[in-house]
């Protein structure tokens, strides 16, 4: 097989060298893999998933590996397709507003591009670090700091093009029919077979993605809530204008955390329960105005407090860039002592939030951790976010276990409260299914039999 | 260098100051608003630096180089201020005004823009006044050709700049020995950073710019006994500890607090940007 990988992607790109393929930030279990191979073109994607089909082996796609929920992880041997040579930008449409890009686009690469040769146009960027990959994030339907008014990631995917099990190329959205990638309507939507189904259906190897216009005037704040009531009133509140670019929440840890602590937090009495970020644009200035105006007296009447410019606090707070610059490194996050990160996120009513919420939030004091909560409004209001973080010490035996155990209970708890966990972790697909309608599993069921009938596509997904 | 004269620098000539005394009649409100808000006087002073570089005036480095000494290092605006800094020496470069659209593209403000065109005026200015002394004495002294006409209205030069100079070089002075007696930042001292409020933090990574200042540092710092303030930001408070060089910083307001200093977080914040005239006003002082 080696011999015959070679030939197709170059013998530099297949490595039994496999080990650092085995292992993420989570509590996940280590998998097992027998090959690294590293396509640059769709056509090698191709050959070796046809290869794979003969010889009957699982594939694994990765990139950065960074979706904190162990889905890149190989469960089942075989081989991992590593999919960051494939990092071409192909086509930039300035008029349709949209970037064909490859798998190993990376949210700097792109973000650079983007200021180079469209500066008047912009993508949306995540709570995660400028190496991951921009399409993955779209096809785990992620969020980012426009989803406030775009809604999660998938919805920003214009069309793709895959390469199936068996080797078949397939494309969906308008660019499957016609030379622009400007739409998935009209025509029926293919595109969903391959959004937040985990790599089981397929390996994506082209996407498109619409892109949004760069409003010339911004400003970004800051403000503080001291109960979790005036911060979902201030998220519902300014969601439900549509005013509003970005509003999003973190609860004091994170706060912390940003000046290095790392254990032993404790929140004094005064102190601000979260803290809110909010973004804000105007085409023209008298527009950023009148925001700004409104956005304050939207957080004075939900009780939010100490309203107070990013730019201001970054500058004597570097330390702060990293929040309010997306993407961003993480390293508050990832420098925790034994390196080890997950989270339960996931989407849901705003009538559910705030119970979730304080529920959540008790859970993780409960089994140690502290209450790291990071929250969004989504898509103008119609869905909220509920992500719960723990960073822990992946060299402990006993805290993987206690994160393992609260991350299930975690995953329990939001699907209690009608919130549906994205980028699943095996173990909360688990749940998810378990509680779903017999109907959703039937169908995926046969999608999954029609795509990929021997279950090769990375097992234990789903 | 010309042939005929070979001193090196550009000087007070009627030609050269032309434009920048046009340029800084139209921006005279700006440069009033430079020395008390609008822009951050520690960009201010590396604006007249930059502009000093390109024209070689050794006393504007040494007054503007010790007033710098003397606001210290400050929070880091390397960004805003590289567009601002290639603007001056641009502008110092041409030997005239330029178009401030670079300034405009890089998001300042209309106000922001005045006090920084009148900022490169004035120093401009004084750059030309400040290198026609060297040129007088250049003349005086033989190492250029002596020209009566050319000598006598650079005396005038010199002569009206007296009147603004002397004190200039006296405030300068004045920097200079208050930056010599301030005692160094100290390490501050805070509680545990797990226990540590957000405002603990806040003024623990904001105080090494409120005393960056030598001013400011050696009245704090170089008190003889510990002085004890309350800070309340939002609702969050917090005690800062100074004296006998050294600074503290704890959570809650201590009990023998001399008075507590009530406002928002976001003065405290421009406190920290150098924006002491216009922030301190936003702030309240209460007995404790």
């Amino acid at each position: 097989v080696i011999d015959e990988l070679r030939a197709i992607v170059g013998a530099a790109n297949v490595d039994s060298a496999v080990e650092q393929y085995l292992d993420d930030v989570t509590e996940n279990p280590p998998g097992r893999a027998d090959l690294v191979v590293r396509p640059q073109t769709a056509a090698e994607v191709q050959a070796v998933l046809r290869l794979a089909a003969e010889r009957d082996a699982p594939v694994t796609p990765i990139v950065a590996g960074f979706n904190v929920a162990g889905l890149a992880i190989p469960r089942n041997g075989g081989l991992v397709l590593d999919l960051t040579r494939m990092d071409a930008i192909i086509e930039l449409d300035r008029d349709a507003m949209y970037v064909l890009i490859e798998p190993g686009v990376t949210f700097a690469q792109l973000k650079a591009f983007l200021d180079t040769e469209a500066p008047e146009l912009v993508y949306t960027y995540p709570f995660a670090p400028p190496t991951t990959s921009v399409m993955a994030n779209a096809l785990l339907d992620g969020l980012n700091n426009l989803s406030l008014r775009h809604g999660a990631m998938g919805q920003w995917i214009n069309g793709l093009e895959a390469v199936l099990a068996d080797g078949t190329m397939v494309r969906t959205g308008s660019g499957a029919v016609v030379g622009s990638w400007f739409a998935r309507a009209p025509l029926p939507d293919l595109t969903g077979l391959f959004v937040s189904t985990q790599g089981t259906t397929g390996v994506v190897t082209k996407v498109a993605l619409q892109l949004q216009p760069r409003p010339p005037f911004r400003a970004r704040w800051f403000a503080f809530a001291y109960e979790l009531t005036a911060a979902y009133r201030a998220m519902d509140a300014l969601a439900r204008t549509g005013s509003f670019d970005d509003v999003g929440l973190m609860t004091w840890p994170a706060a912390k955390m940003l000046f290095g602590a790392t254990r032993g937090l404790v929140r004094a009495d005064d102190e601000p329960l979260a803290f809110l970020f909010i973004d804000i644009t105007g085409a023209t200035e008298a527009e950023l105005d009148a925001r700004l105006d409104l956005a304050r007296q939207l957080l004075a009447g939900s009780g939010v407090e100490s309203i107070f410019p990013v730019d201001d606090l970054v500058e004597v707070v570097p330390q702060y860039a990293k929040l309010a610059e997306l993407p961003t490194t993480l390293d508050f996050l990832l420098d925790f002592p034994g390196g080890g990160l997950s989270w339960v996120g996931s989407y849901g009513p705003s009538a559910q939030w705030l119970e979730g919420a304080e529920k959540g939030l008790g859970l993780l004091e409960e089994h140690g951790f502290p209450p790291f909560l990071v929250a969004r409004p989504m898509q103008g209001g119609h869905y909220f976010v509920l992500r719960f973080v723990a960073c822990f010490d992946k060299g402990d035996p006993g805290e993987v276990e206690r994160v393992r155990t609260v991350m299930g209970l975690l995953a329990d708890l939001v699907l209690d409260h009608d919130y549906v966990p994205y980028k699943a972790s095996a173990d909360a697909a688990r749940r998810i299914l378990a509680r779903a309608h017999p109907g959703f599993g039937a169908l995926l069921g046969r999608v999954r039999e029609a795509l990929d009938p021997d279950g090769r596509m990375n097992p234990g997904r789903w | 260098v010309s042939p005929k004269d070979p001193f090196p620098r550009r000087t007070a000539t009627l030609g050269l100051m032309g434009p920048w005394m046009v340029e800084l009649a139209s921006t005279l409100p700006g440069l009033l608003a430079s020395y008390t808000r609008t822009i951050d006087p520690r960009t201010r002073e590396r604006v007249i630096l930059a502009v000093t570089e390109v024209n070689g005036c050794r006393y504007c480095a040494w007054i503007h180089g010790n007033w710098q000494e003397f606001l210290g290092e400050g929070v880091d605006r390397v960004d805003a201020d590289e567009a601002v800094l290639a603007y001056a020496r641009a502008c110092a470069e041409a030997g005239e005004p330029l178009d401030p659209a670079p300034l405009v593209d890089h998001g300042l403000s209309p106000a922001s823009v005045r006090a920084l065109r009148a900022t490169v005026a004035q120093i401009e200015v004084s750059n030309l006044v400040g290198n026609t002394v060297d040129g007088l004495l250049a003349r005086l002294t033989r190492k250029r050709p002596f020209n009566p006409w050319a000598a006598a209205s650079e005396l005038a030069v010199v002569a009206a700049a007296v009147p603004l100079a002397i004190p200039m070089l006296s405030v300068a002075a004045g920097m200079q020995a208050l930056e010599r007696l301030a005692p160094p930042l100290p390490e501050v001292t805070m509680p545990e950073k797990g226990e540590a409020n957000l405002l603990v933090h806040l003024l623990a990574a904001a105080i090494p710019t409120y005393l960056s200042n030598a001013a400011v540092r050696l009245a704090i710092l170089g008190l003889p006994f510990e002085v004890a303030v309350g800070l309340k930001a939002g609702r969050t408070t917090a005690t800062v500890r100074v004296g006998r060089r050294q600074v503290a910083v704890e959570n809650g307001v201590a009990g023998d607090a001399l008075a507590v200093v009530e406002g928002e977080v976001e003065p405290l914040l421009k406190l920290a940007s150098g924006n002491v005239v216009g922030e301190l006003r936003k702030l309240r002082l209460r007995p404790t």
